[in-house]
């Protein structure tokens, strides 16, 4: 939350000088550019093992998340609980698993419903530009003045607690930077040859949309999309940290801190452990997104 | 509402306690009163504490859940003759005032108190709850010091105040009432220092939003002699600055609007490690904890189900480990401190064989996962709701669902914001388990509780809070019959009769009783707080405290 | 210019009207108020009641008719009345705001103070460790939560290390004038670090990113093949150009700061806007929590205006008309 500025306005040393070979065709470039960014590359394997660990928590977790010790409450780590007990006696390990599940759902699923909602006002914006920009585009600056978090605070009343609540929620804030982006690159790409071909073969104005422009447009949308995920994890973190989010007993790792708060002397551990799996995760999504933008937007480099 | 830890030893020690004799009390409040003017404030438990030093009326509870007369020369009762019966089932108190006045040297006289019940009954004026004035019929003052109130039925509890709230200074604020009767609680008055003209033993001096209150003893106050000169409240919102405020020494008390349960806990721990000569004090409440059955759900429309539910609850183990045993498990829904609490209703201990014995005579018998079946092949799933964002009960909700499955029951947690679970989920029964509680008073019983005519429903307008829907018609007589019941001892005789009915037919489950938590510099004497929420609070007594070596 | 200003700030009406209804759409359409709260509290409070204070408070009426009413008063500067705190709602915000803006200056001081040296050193030694180091600190600043990063701070030293107060905003009873302001400054650190990290993040990147931009042109290449010495190249030259966006930057991040205001608040209790905001929403104090969203709005609106200002001011190569 309050990220007044895209994480990845900048690249990582290290990425590659060098132009990779011609002849790979786009996504093959963008493959060769991506490997070279070694950060992105190790953000990429972390991600793809918490999204494993998120999966098979079922699997890996020693006990059910529900499941309390009532007369283990607030053990320290050890061989039956790694991570020791938390204030009632749940398995902090279980815990965080699970919790990791819930954000990462949460994550991607404000990313895809964000980007979908982004692509097709800003394409149609773009596209038709005239009345329907400007009407889409004054939504977008309404949108663009409501501050995030005090309007999620608000819009929180209505979640419920619920997973798709807090994605539904999530969402309204994310798609305005990817519609901007989406019209910009119609709009360029709208006046070109092949656009122009397209429609004295006759094609629709939906099917030119899908088949020609919305793919040009594609690659800064996935990077955009990749750091909604990060951004949307955090959000969902905040809101359950302030008790609005997603709702005991589904562990989140924003809701496991909250309940770690009053306990910061007695075990401060319980505060840690969410935390840093909040800030693994969101790093690892920022460096793949400044990874992915290198590899696949090289325009944008400064 | 988010706490934080106890910060142990970053503040330093306030500096020379011991040096002068001391002559004020500062108490560490949490909350803030939104107004000072009895009646008027939307926060009541807060703004009592304060407003219950500034103002007096005719009696209030001790501690000990007695009536005290305060300007009332003493309680009215049959047996002295100032309650009498009238013809047509209805009654008249007669209460003679001890001579008191205004700090403006105004006296408080029977005038002030018959303006003040008419201002509470107009509708325009925003007094929160006016139970008591609805039973009065009329209130004259046939010399300045009587007041003859009359009522219109038996109402046992006639004489535990003269008028609920007040008195206010009529020759103040008759003007303003009579020009805007909706404005009264926008005025200076309970607002301003020198326009907030009490009648109490302290007066308000200073009142600074968001930092301090300071009431010093009130010259003209007659009726007791104020030992402290003065009481500051320090507003600390952050109850874990409070606790550390405690432990340095730099506030006299915590005030029962102070620090959470969880919190006196560890204040307590703290105290001990640093062997201080603080005081953390545990007073029994009268706040239930409990779970509301709704009885329209097929599933606890039998009996042994709602016994069965409850028998598989370990409820000692419950506050152990929740409360370290501090907050007594509840066996019915009167708190041992009121007069008609029974301590031999039935306590449903934990006897898990027993629970799945009657689970299985009412036709619930565990399924391949476990889970209950009855024959119909139904799971015995059922959703419980509380307040969202009350980690107490939060912590409670996944003890219980870990508890009752080991007898087969799938319990789903869905919690709402307090505000739509009391304003739609409890009050239009849409719930199947909702658990909360109930701020029970020392003239508390069943009426509105469980009785058939207060179901609320579309038909009554959503009125009365039997929110499990219990109906049982010798409940229902008893409970409409106790508060007309001017004879204590009968009255009590019909309460255990009610809460044998409660424990038998368990509409509602009991979990238990919650307790106040404060704390005190072991020099302040008399301290002695009421447990009663807003109609006693721990200043009820505050001319009585005083400093002295213990 | 002129026209330019005028007509983007009476574009910033419809805006502005527009989040105002959302706003209270928001607010008054949910189930729930704050009436409805005091069931829980009260013992003898009976559903009379709540039908009675409810029509004395005129929230029985239907959400449009209140509006309408909303809209009258604030066009008089009324934005309310705080059924919590009992103040009017303007009163209380501008009450809470001196703290707010204490906190996010001290914010932007800490995260310039950072960015700037770090972030031009970084670009002079490109691709040196340091900028790998500095680098890597940026997207460790944008990626901390907020509340948690604050949470470690209190922990650490608050509790363990005993040298700063965990929360709050002065000792109770402090006497008034220097010892107040020795006292409010130990409580200024934790909470201005917290909120500013984020801030000194983004803003160390984008002076590393403008001043390469200007390092590469041309007017530095001049100055350094005269022979000027760096530090001289740096002060004269490259700093003022670079510059010039950060100003801008530190007007979108005004918004930013006030909406990340909110969690900072809560975590150390600092009273301020944010956590009145948050306290409002959940306590239903409606009136409050429309108030701040649109204080916040219009501050938004604001900024955005004076940064395209300063752009047109700044940077004579862009034209309005």
């Amino acid at each position: 939350m309050a990220r007044p500025l895209s994480p990845s306005a900048s690249r990582l040393p290290g990425r590659p000088e060098r132009a990779p070979g011609a002849g790979q065709g786009f996504w093959g470039l963008a493959w060769e550019r991506f490997r070279r960014h070694r950060v992105a590359l190790a953000g990429a394997v972390v991600i793809v093992g918490l999204v494993l660990a998120a999966l098979l928590a079922g699997v890996l977790a020693p006990y059910r998340f529900e499941d309390i010790d009532l007369a283990g409450r607030l053990r320290p780590p050890s061989w039956a609980h790694l991570l020791g007990t938390d204030t009632i006696g749940h398995d902090v390990f279980t815990r965080l698993l699970y919790a990791g599940r819930v954000s990462l759902l949460a994550g991607f699923a404000a990313a895809v419903v964000a980007a979908s909602v982004g692509v097709v006002i800003g394409a149609s914006a773009g596209f038709y530009g005239g009345a329907v920009d400007n009407v889409l585009m004054r939504l977008t600056d309404i949108s663009l003045a409501l501050p995030d978090l005090p309007i999620l605070i608000v819009l929180s009343r209505y979640l419920g607690g619920s997973v798709t609540g807090v994605v539904l929620v999530i969402s309204l804030f994310a798609w305005r930077g990817v519609a901007r982006l989406v019209r910009g690159e119609v709009l360029k790409l709208r006046g070109q040859d092949f656009t122009e071909a397209a429609r004295a073969l006759g094609a629709t104005d939906i099917r030119i949309l899908i088949r020609h422009l919305v793919p040009n447009a594609l690659a800064p949308v996935i990077v955009a999309a990749t750091l909604i995920v990060g951004q949307a994890i955090l959000a969902e973190a905040a809101l359950s940290f302030l008790g609005i989010g997603i709702q005991p007993p589904v562990p989140s790792w924003g809701n496991m801190l909250q309940n770690a708060q009053d306990f910061l002397l007695t075990a401060p551990r319980l505060a840690v452990y969410p935390g840093l799996m909040i800030f693994l995760t969101v790093l690892c999504f920022n460096f793949l997104g400044d990874g992915l933008r290198d590899a696949l937007d090289p325009r944008l480099r400064l | 509402m988010v706490a934080l830890i106890f910060i142990a030893g970053w503040w330093p020690a306030a500096p020379g306690r011991a040096a002068a004799p001391k002559d004020e009390v500062v108490i560490g409040i949490s909350q803030e009163p939104d107004i000072l003017v009895p009646g008027l404030g939307g926060n009541l438990a807060v703004s009592s504490e304060v407003i219950m030093a500034l103002f007096v009326g005719g009696a209030f509870w001790s501690d000990e859940l007695k009536l005290v007369p305060v300007q009332a020369r003493e309680i009215p009762t049959l047996e002295n003759g100032q309650w009498k019966l009238l013809p047509g089932g209805k009654m008249q108190l007669t209460w003679h005032l001890r001579p008191l006045r205004w700090q403006d040297g105004e006296p408080v006289t029977g005038q002030d108190y018959v303006f003040t019940f008419h201002a509470i009954m107009n509708e325009k004026v925003p007094v929160i709850e006016r139970t008591f004035e609805k039973h009065i019929d009329n209130i004259f003052t046939p010399a300045p010091d009587t007041l003859v109130v009359t009522f219109k039925d038996h109402y046992a509890y006639a004489n535990t105040e003269i008028i609920r709230w007040g008195p206010w200074p009529r020759h103040l604020l008759e003007k303003a009432y009579h020009d805007n009767p909706g404005g009264l609680d926008k005025l200076p008055f309970g607002n301003d220092p020198k326009a907030t003209i009490g009648n109490g033993p302290y007066r308000l001096v200073s009142w600074q939003k968001g930092s301090s209150i300071v009431a010093e003893a009130n010259p003209l106050y007659t009726l007791d002699t104020p030992r402290v000169k003065r009481i500051v409240w320090r507003v600390i919102t952050d109850t874990n600055t409070l606790g550390a405020n405690m432990l340095s020494g730099a506030i006299d008390a915590i005030s029962p609007i102070g620090i959470t349960f969880t919190q006196g806990v560890q204040l307590e721990q703290q105290i001990a490690q640093r062997r201080l000569t603080e005081k953390v004090i545990f007073t029994p409440g009268m706040v239930w904890e409990h779970i509301d059955l709704n009885l329209n759900n097929p599933r606890f429309k039998d009996r042994r189900v709602r016994q069965a539910l409850l028998y598989a609850l370990d409820r000692q183990a419950l506050v152990d480990a929740l409360f370290q045993g501090k907050q007594p498990v509840a066996a019915s829904y009167l708190p041992p401190k009121h007069y008609g609490y029974d301590p031999s209703a039935p306590k449903y201990a934990y006897t898990p064989d027993r629970s799945k014995q009657l689970f299985a005579e009412a036709g619930w018998t565990p399924g391949p996962d476990g889970i209950l079946r009855n024959a119909q092949g139904e799971r015995f799933t059922v959703t419980i709701g509380t307040t969202a964002g009350n980690r107490v009960r939060e912590d409670v909700e996944q003890i219980l669902q870990n508890q009752w499955v080991k007898v087969g029951v799938d319990l789903k947690i869905s919690n709402q914001p307090a505000r739509v679970f009391f304003g739609e989920t409890t009050r239009h029964r849409e719930f199947e388990m909702a658990m909360y509680a109930w701020v029970q008073n020392p003239v508390s019983d069943c009426e509105t509780l469980y009785t058939t005519d207060n179901i609320p429903s579309a038909q009554n307008a959503y009125n009365g809070q039997n929110f499990s829907g219990f109906s049982n018609a010798e409940m229902d007589r008893l409970c409409h019959a106790i508060p007309s019941e001017l004879d204590q001892a009968k009255r009590i005789a019909m309460l255990k009769q009610t809460q044998a009915i409660f424990a038998d037919e368990l509409p509602v489950l009991p979990l238990y009783f919650r307790v106040d938590v404060s704390s005190i510099n072991t020099g302040l004497q008399s301290w002695r707080p009421t447990g009663v929420g807003h109609n006693g609070q721990v200043t009820w007594n505050a001319p009585q405290w005083a400093w002295g070596a213990q | 210019m002129h026209r330019y200003v005028i007509r983007r700030i009476l574009q910033m009406v419809p805006i502005l009207f527009g989040i105002s209804v959302v706003v209270f759409a928001l607010l008054a359409a949910a189930p729930g108020d704050q009436v409805d709260l005091l069931l829980s509290g009260i013992p003898n409070i009976t559903p009379d009641d709540v039908t009675r204070l409810k029509h004395v408070y005129g929230l029985d009426q239907p959400v449009h008719v209140r509006y309408v009413k909303w809209l009258e008063r604030a066009a008089h500067g009324d934005f309310g009345w705080s059924r919590t705190y009992r103040e009017p709602v303007s009163t209380l915000i501008l009450d809470r705001l001196g703290n707010t803006v204490m906190l996010a200056a001290g914010a932007l001081l800490i995260a310039l103070a950072v960015a700037v040296p770090v972030g031009m050193y970084s670009a002079f030694h490109q691709y040196s460790l340091a900028d790998y180091g500095a680098t890597l600190f940026t997207f460790f600043g944008v990626s901390v939560p907020v509340f948690w990063f604050g949470i470690m701070l209190i922990y650490l030293f608050g509790v363990t290390w005993h040298v700063l107060p965990p929360g709050g905003i002065n000792s109770p009873g402090v006497a008034a004038g220097l010892p107040m302001l020795v006292d409010r400054l130990k409580y200024l650190p934790l909470p201005t670090l917290a909120l500013g990290l984020v801030f000194m993040a983004s803003f160390t990147r984008y002076t590393r990113s403008s001043m390469l931009e200007v390092i590469r042109q041309d007017f530095i290449r001049t100055a350094r093949a005269k022979g000027l010495p760096q530090r001289v190249v740096v002060r004269r030259h490259a700093l003022r150009n670079a510059l010039i966006p950060l100003v801008t930057i530190l007007g979108l991040a005004v918004p930013g700061l006030l909406a990340g205001a909110p969690l900072t608040e809560t975590v150390f209790s600092w009273p301020g806007v944010g956590k009145l905001l948050v306290d409002s929403t959940l306590g239903a104090d409606y009136a409050v929590a429309q108030g701040i969203i649109m204080f916040i709005a219009l501050t938004v609106v604001i900024a955005n205006l004076l940064v395209d200002v300063a752009y047109v001011l700044l940077d004579p190569r862009i034209r309005y008309d």
